[in-house]
């Protein structure tokens, strides 16, 4: 593999060498909180300012944001920094050999979808400050360059990438400021208009105020389950659980809602949650540009890091270990390209589906890998066992698929849905009390434990004793 | 029956399992920030949200 990065390794995937795994906190902390910031944070705000206040709002999503962040690193930290592996790779032992396809897929699909949003925001938002800054050619409109801006980001995307892991923190390194910038955009909404955004009231909110308050939570809680896509190939550049759980919890949870305030008090007073249209009445043509360069430097850095993930994950198939890496991030890209092209508004204007998907997927597979872990293997871990694939390995299970998983992954869906439908956002049951997804978490984990212990240590599967 | 692996793959499992080159899991330090800022944290913002 021709590379230009700091290591072969990191644009496979491979165990990263402790030697290898060179990022201390404050490098980590950077590439998290640039790949956290991103305007998915406004459209999270504008649903969380449906159903409650700012006051409300803020706290809600907070805390849900800090409990989803909890379990994502919870469930793939340990594994994954121990032995310098991505988040698909972390899920073999559970899913098994070949059955770590399940959470594969629903990795690349959900970064395909996030990505899907963040540079089609991207192009929107370049698109207009090109139109601000009055240099569009006659005759041609917004709407009809969004397809070029969004080639230019993918290419721009790519090109960064081509140094691997290097190209994410190089650019961190100066894509950062922009969450200053994100938070001098909120502190310019809440010193104008204050007295507006403490009387406003949301616009969705159920007569039932513990269910909109259930639901400020799980929109907190879903939005950091979508970290389990990405969060292992940053993790793995760091040498210890030491360095990694304070830039975790803060450099990645905690950005998210802070921003996503700008959007709640959006909603809430100007009825938008795009601060590109609210800047510019706030402080005129200048605000605006500045608004809008913002959106582009916020979600390039989350674009690229979704991109290096999802190539990353994409490794762990045997027929893609060797391609070049180039060839890689076409593969993973190419989709992206080609959604934002065509048909921009399709995933676009089913945001508030998907971040429910996104609990419905990742909640339970956290409550699996949580429960394998701590509960049932009790830390050990047999990373051999992870990179091999043979009948004799021992997270081959049967034919490769470990039936705990999909048992306890199908009951952790099921139970998601019957507690909160993610397109009507019908809800049954304690949600009003207890979520969605921290029950379906729960339920997942506690029908795992069962049939692994019923089941799959009694027939001498699944390497429970080794490692 | 184990497959063989490529011999880069293999060196790095070797030095994994060897101890030397594998990283350390959450030590308590690492615990308490975590449960300070996965818990605590948003038990008490959850509070005050709803009381508040």
């Amino acid at each position: 593999m021709a590379q230009l990065g700091e290591s072969l390794a990191d644009t496979g995937a491979w165990p990263l060498l402790r030697s290898e795994r060179t990022w201390g906190r404050w490098r980590l902390a950077i590439a998290l909180a640039t790949a956290a910031a991103a305007t998915w944070c406004y459209l999270i705000g504008e649903f969380e300012g449906y159903y409650l206040n700012f006051f409300q709002g803020g706290l809600a999503l907070t805390a849900g944001s800090m409990i989803g962040m909890l379990m994502v690193l919870l469930a793939v930290g340990p594994t994954c920094i121990r032995f310098g592996i991505e988040s698909v790779a972390s899920a073999k032992p559970q899913f098994g050999s070949r059955g770590w396809l399940i959470v594969g897929v629903m990795q690349l699909l959900s970064i395909i979808g996030w990505n899907c949003m963040l540079l089609i925001f991207f192009a929107k938002s370049l698109s207009q400050l090109l139109s601000t800054l009055g240099w569009l050619p006659a005759g041609v409109g917004v709407a009809q360059i969004i397809p070029f801006t969004t080639l230019i980001a993918c290419a721009v995307v790519l090109l960064v990438l081509l140094w691997g892991a290097s190209g994410v923190t190089h650019l961190s390194n100066i894509l950062v400021l922009h969450v200053f910038v994100g938070l001098w955009m909120l502190y310019v909404l809440v010193r104008h208009r204050w007295p507006e955004l403490v009387a406003a009231q949301p616009t969705l909110a159920h007569t039932d105020t513990h269910w909109n308050y259930a639901t400020g939570t799980e929109i907190g809680i879903v939005s950091l389950l979508s970290w389990w896509a990405y969060i292992g190939a940053m993790i793995r550049m760091a040498p210890n659980g030491r360095t990694i759980a304070v830039p975790v919890m803060l450099g990645m949870g905690a950005p998210v809602p802070l921003l996503s305030l700008i959007g709640v008090a959006g909603i809430l007073v100007l009825k938008t949650s795009d601060p590109s249209s609210w800047l510019r009445t706030v402080g005129g043509h200048f605000y605006a540009i500045v608004a809008l360069t913002f959106v582009a430097a916020a979600n390039f850095g989350t674009a690229i890091a979704g991109i290096y993930a999802s190539a990353i994950g994409l490794r762990n198939f045997r027929r893609l270990e060797r391609l070049p890496w180039l060839a890689m991030l076409l593969l993973t890209i190419t989709p992206v390209a080609l959604i934002g092209m065509f048909i921009p508004d399709f995933v676009f204007d089913r945001f508030g589906t998907i971040i429910t998907l996104v609990g419905v997927a990742f909640g339970p597979v956290c409550g699996i890998q949580i429960a394998d872990y701590y509960v049932v293997r009790r830390r050990r871990v047999d990373v051999r066992g992870i990179f091999e694939r043979s009948p004799g390995g021992p997270y081959y299970f049967w034919a490769g698929v470990n039936p705990a998983a999909v048992v306890a992954l199908i009951a952790g869906f099921a139970a998601y849905i019957y507690l909160l439908n993610p397109i009507t956002y019908e809800s049954h049951g304690p949600y009003r009390f207890l979520t969605a997804s921290l029950p379906s978490s729960l339920l997942a984990a506690i029908v795992y434990i069962a049939v692994t212990r019923l089941i799959v240590i009694p027939a001498g599967r699944g390497g429970y004793g080794r490692g | 029956m184990s497959e063989a692996l490529p011999a880069e793959l293999e060196r790095r499992i070797a030095a994994l399992e060897s101890g030397e080159e594998a990283g350390t899991d959450f030590d308590f330090a690492s615990w308490c920030w975590m449960i300070l800022f996965g818990v605590v944290l948003p038990a008490g913002l959850l509070l005050w949200g709803w009381f508040g």
